[in-house]
């Protein structure tokens, strides 16, 4: 808290919410088509609060704002806030501040379902109500397997420990990528690889409101869930043995830990494909704001991730005329604020002194 | 609130760490298990605080099985300072020990002005009050040490297992870390490695050796030269000091043996 002077904590949160809105109107606002700012604005209200009257506006602008720009924006939004929260739990359940979804495999898991249901699913399921679903659904399957894997195998012969929980999620995501890279290998599909390509690097495009309420569910069950799990975090944090001893059961804690953050895992990546960085590295900086203790960091954590996403989107469509991958992006903003804050010497993961 | 293990066994794949031991310790009584390194020690221990399963046997805290308390219930009935605590994350130190207070509420209740004040009181009693916003992991191994005894005083248990409480401090904290434990006057069970605090805190010692309860007593039956060499295999004196009316060991390194006289002695006792 040195560096931010004497605002509270719950001051902070509230900046960094007003923040988020504001970006997210802001990201709306940035596009291929120009509109005027006044009139993203009052189309927000109008969508948002019924404040104003937009009656005046071309109806093709309502459209572009509200169908087009906005869902993308609140996506944005949404995906940032899912990764980093998914990030600062699984660093705190395997004691391990490099630990994302990423190191655990979950990701991982779900990008081999869909590229499985993209390259080869495709052909088969083409006709069956699974041509709708099936890119979703396996990647679903692909995340809640691989978990419920890294979870069996760091489990196998004893008690679970915080090493072999990394370990087996490298091992897991090892597998799963050289699986997806043979699929795409030897599937001689031009357009296939090419969307995979687009998919694997990540991207907010073509979101309709439909697919943003398939993440925000998700995101608001593990948000609201979590947030009653703040104690049992911390606690965590001081290792398995000390947590026993505090009365917290780990192994249950786990279990459901990591089926309800590959849930959400899966839908964002259905969606967005996979973005790196943001799981890992949006909470250190959570950290580096507030300290490790979980009741500032989870909310500060969710909020700089949307904001970091937003931010990071807008850069991605503002560069070029055609959008450049968002994980591209935020691999390369994330790695060196990543490196500054490592190499910054009084950062050692956590807190400000 | 009492602690007593009946007949427990702990094995890791291929090796039995803990053979059927069995301790019992009244209330407010201060236990010590003492053994040599790798008697099994830590691992009774860890059965007794849940981090290892059993085997075989029971151990009841104030007369309900482990098997039938929850984890929080056992943390409401037991706290307990390890010797190793190194944490990938940074937390101020008093956020170290209020962690304590995790068994006393409810997941969503954070915690309150009473749960600070008794925080601040717990870094008072170990003499920590001056690090209270340091970062943890900055501090040094003694003054670690003290923390997570403040961590296990903020629990506010009637029962506390100390695995080498001592271990990283130097004589004057020693002294001071135990007076503090025996003042709570609570239930505790401490594996210790100095025989002379063995002796002068514990009301009575059990000795671990291979994971085996080779003897049990006062620390008058338990400390002798005879058991000190059955146990350790080290030659020693034990006096009664006139002075303090403790019992004092004394060890005999190889060096002392230009002393004759001594060195016949410890041969002929062989």
């Amino acid at each position: 808290m040195k560096k931010l002077g004497n605002i509270s904590t719950a001051g902070l949160i509230i900046l960094l919410f007003v923040i988020a809105i504001t970006v997210m109107i802001l990201s709306s606002f940035i596009g291929v088509v120009e509109i005027p700012f006044d009139s993203v604005i009052r189309i927000w209200m109008n969508k948002l609060f019924g404040i104003g009257d937009i009656s005046d506006l071309r109806q093709a602008t309502i459209a572009i704002v509200w169908e087009l720009y906005a869902p993308r924006a609140i996506m944005g939004l949404v995906v940032g806030a899912s990764l980093a929260l998914v990030g600062v739990v699984m660093q705190a359940m395997v004691q391990n501040p490099l630990a994302d979804p990423y190191i655990l495999g979950i990701s991982s898991g779900a990008s081999l379902g869909a590229t499985f249901a993209i390259l080869i699913g495709a052909t088969v399921l083409t006709g069956t109500f699974m041509s709708d679903w099936g890119v979703e659904m396996f990647a679903f399957a692909g995340a809640i397997g691989t978990s419920a894997f890294v979870f069996t195998l760091s489990s196998f012969g004893g008690r679970m420990t915080a090493t072999k929980l990394v370990l087996s999620g490298v091992i897991v995501s090892s597998i799963c990528g050289a699986f997806s890279n043979l699929i795409v290998y030897l599937v001689p599909s031009a357009t296939g690889i090419r969307s995979i390509t687009f998919w694997l690097m990540g991207s907010l495009s073509v979101q309709g409101f439909d697919s943003v309420l398939t993440v925000i569910i998700p995101f608001l069950i593990c948000l609201v869930f979590f947030l009653t799990q703040l104690r049992s975090l911390n606690a965590m944090m001081l290792g398995d043995e000390t947590a026993t001893t505090l009365g917290v059961d780990l192994n249950r804690l786990r279990k459901i830990y990591i089926v309800l953050t590959s849930l959400l895992i899966a839908f964002v990546v259905c969606k967005c494909g996979i973005i790196g960085f943001v799981g890992l590295i949006i909470p250190h900086i959570g950290r580096a704001l507030v300290g490790t203790n979980h009741w500032k960091l989870v909310p500060v954590t969710v909020l700089v991730g949307a904001i970091f996403m937003l931010i990071a989107d807008m850069v991605a469509r503002s560069f070029t005329t055609s959008e450049i991958p968002i994980g591209i992006i935020t691999a390369i903003c994330g790695a060196p604020v990543f490196a500054y804050i490592m190499i910054k010497k009084s950062y050692g993961f956590g807190g400000s002194n | 609130m009492d602690i007593k293990v009946e007949d427990v066994s702990v094995s890791v794949p291929h090796k039995r760490i803990v053979d059927t031991a069995s301790i019992y310790v009244d209330e407010g009584e201060f236990i010590g298990l003492i053994g040599p390194n790798g008697s099994g020690k830590s691992t009774l221990l860890k059965a007794v605080y849940r981090t290892m399963p059993k085997e075989t046997g029971a151990i009841y805290l104030g007369g309900d099985s482990i098997d039938d308390l929850t984890l929080k219930e056992s943390a409401l009935r037991l706290a307990v300072v390890t010797q190793h605590n190194y944490y990938n994350f940074d937390f101020k130190v008093e956020e170290v020990v209020a962690m304590g207070r995790t068994p006393h509420k409810s997941s969503m209740e954070m915690d309150n002005a009473d749960d600070y004040k008794m925080v601040l009181d717990c870094l008072n009693k170990v003499n920590m009050m001056a690090f209270k916003d340091r970062i943890f992991s900055s501090l040094s191994g003694g003054e670690q040490q003290r923390i997570i005894l403040a961590r296990a005083l903020c629990q506010d248990t009637p029962c506390l297992v100390l695995d080498e409480p001592t271990n990283h401090l130097d004589i004057k904290y020693q002294l001071e870390v135990l007076d503090l434990v025996k003042s709570l006057g609570c239930t505790c069970l401490c594996a210790l490695h100095d025989m002379n605090l063995a002796a002068q805190y514990c009301d009575r010692i059990y000795v671990l050796k291979d994971g085996k309860i080779v003897t049990s007593g006062t620390p008058e039956e338990v400390i002798t030269e005879r058991n000190i060499e059955d146990i350790y295999g080290v030659k020693s004196t034990v006096q009664i000091s006139e002075e303090t009316g403790l019992i004092n060991v004394i060890y005999h390194p190889k060096h002392i043996y230009k002393n004759d006289k001594l060195r016949q002695k410890d041969e002929t006792s062989e």
